[in-house]
């Protein structure tokens, strides 16, 4: 595909990094993301791939938009309150880049959807907010082939990595062999989180995909970044893949998604 | 002496220090060491058996010490350990609290009804 003069104008501070060029601009322009939760981190990261020119984008979110997510729910305004997310989101990302190709799935993610929805796209960045979620959508990611841009926030802490199990690096379950029993991680409850903090993990969720996309710079694949907002410092820690991994090892203990993806929380 | 990085959710037990000292020459010491200091700490890192919790990673430096010799990794002057516990959160939903009283559990599951991120009881 060529771009127009006005396509080339609204990229040309993209397109004059020798990093990225018209070249990857047009892998910008082809590329299809799905992101998963239009919340706290999907919003910055579906707003800054729109803006960029990423071809399609997919927004998935079965939630209406709520006066308290407007705090750091950026792709939602007040006068969409009781809107879905997804419709709130496309009308936003719409009127950021009217190129970008948007497909609202209003609806949560499950075991019965998710393959099906992943089809569509290159790559995922997860956005959700249970583990649950979590580990369905790194199993999923695995055996689908998809590379999986992974976002968490948490008051005032945010990690964030990418996960390629099908090219040799980690998935989600090496880093974190299993989620938490009941009671011990407040992931069911609202404990507060600083809006910004969702910000700065949902831009960087971005920037990851747009590396991975583009093909530029060191992606975060076998490594966590680690951001605390109280002491402004971030880190970064090396993530082996796991022999032992029930999913992505050479025993597998997973091979499809039939598993119980059942959390409980009692808060 | 070794710099211990505490993570948020543990912070209410340091009395909201992020950074702690140890003197311990191993992993496993560190952990008993403070639990003195920080009474509760070993509870929210270690299961019942007192194992490093699976959802828990410890890292030496860089490195996750269950890919070293686990909780007895050898510490040393001038070492950083963290403590990084997974987190969840990301789409959190609106309407505050989700769960209405205490100790009633929210059961996600994922080809059930209530699968996918909402997470509501």
């Amino acid at each position: 595909m060529d771009f127009t003069e006005q396509q080339i104008e609204r990229y040309s501070r993209h397109i004059i990094l020798p990093d990225v060029g018209g070249k990857g601009q047009k892998k910008l322009a082809a590329a299809r993301v799905l992101v998963i939760g239009a919340g706290g981190l999907g919003s910055p990261a579906a707003l800054y791939l729109a803006a960029a020119g990423v071809g399609t984008i997919g927004l998935v979110d079965g939630d209406v938009v709520d006066l308290s997510n407007l705090q750091r729910q950026i792709l939602h305004t007040t006068a969409n309150v009781g809107k879905p997310k997804v419709e709130s989101g496309r009308e936003m990302l719409a009127a950021i880049n009217p190129d970008v190709a948007i497909k609202a799935y209003q609806t949560n993610i499950n075991a019965e959807n998710i393959l099906g929805i992943l089809t569509d796209y290159d790559l995922v960045l997860d956005g959700s907010d249970t583990f649950s979620t979590r580990y369905l959508v790194n199993d999923a990611c695995f055996f689908a082939k998809k590379p999986l841009i992974s976002g968490s926030i948490f008051r005032f802490e945010g990690q964030l990595t990418t996960l390629k199990p099908h090219d040799g690096f980690p998935c989600y379950r090496c880093l974190y062999a299993e989620p938490p029993p009941a009671g011990l991680v407040p992931n069911c409850q609202e404990a507060g989180v600083l809006g910004v903090l969702a910000g700065t993990i949902g831009v960087l969720q971005a920037a990851e995909a747009i590396k991975e996309i583009v093909g530029f710079g060191t992606s975060l694949a076998g490594s966590m970044l680690i951001y605390d907002a109280l002491e402004m410092n971030f880190r970064k820690t090396r993530i082996p893949k796991d022999p032992e991994c029930p999913l992505c090892s050479t025993r597998p203990r997973i091979t499809d998604l039939s598993g119980d993806y059942a959390v409980s929380c009692g808060l | 002496m070794v710099t211990v990085r505490i993570p948020t959710p543990l912070r209410t037990l340091t009395g909201g220090k992020s950074e702690v000292e140890s003197s311990a020459s191993d992993i496993q010491s560190l952990i008993e060491s403070l639990n003195g200091q920080f009474p509760g700490l070993k509870d929210r890192v270690c299961d019942d058996k007192g194992e490093i919790r699976r959802f828990v990673n410890i890292y030496l430096n860089e490195e996750d010490i269950r890919f070293l010799k686990g909780k007895h990794t050898p510490v040393k002057d001038g070492d950083e350990v963290s403590i990084v516990p997974a987190i969840a959160g990301g789409a959190f939903h609106g309407r505050g609290p989700r769960l209405g009283a205490r100790g009633i559990p929210c059961s996600v599951n994922a080809r059930g009804r209530s699968g996918g991120f909402k997470g509501r009881p």
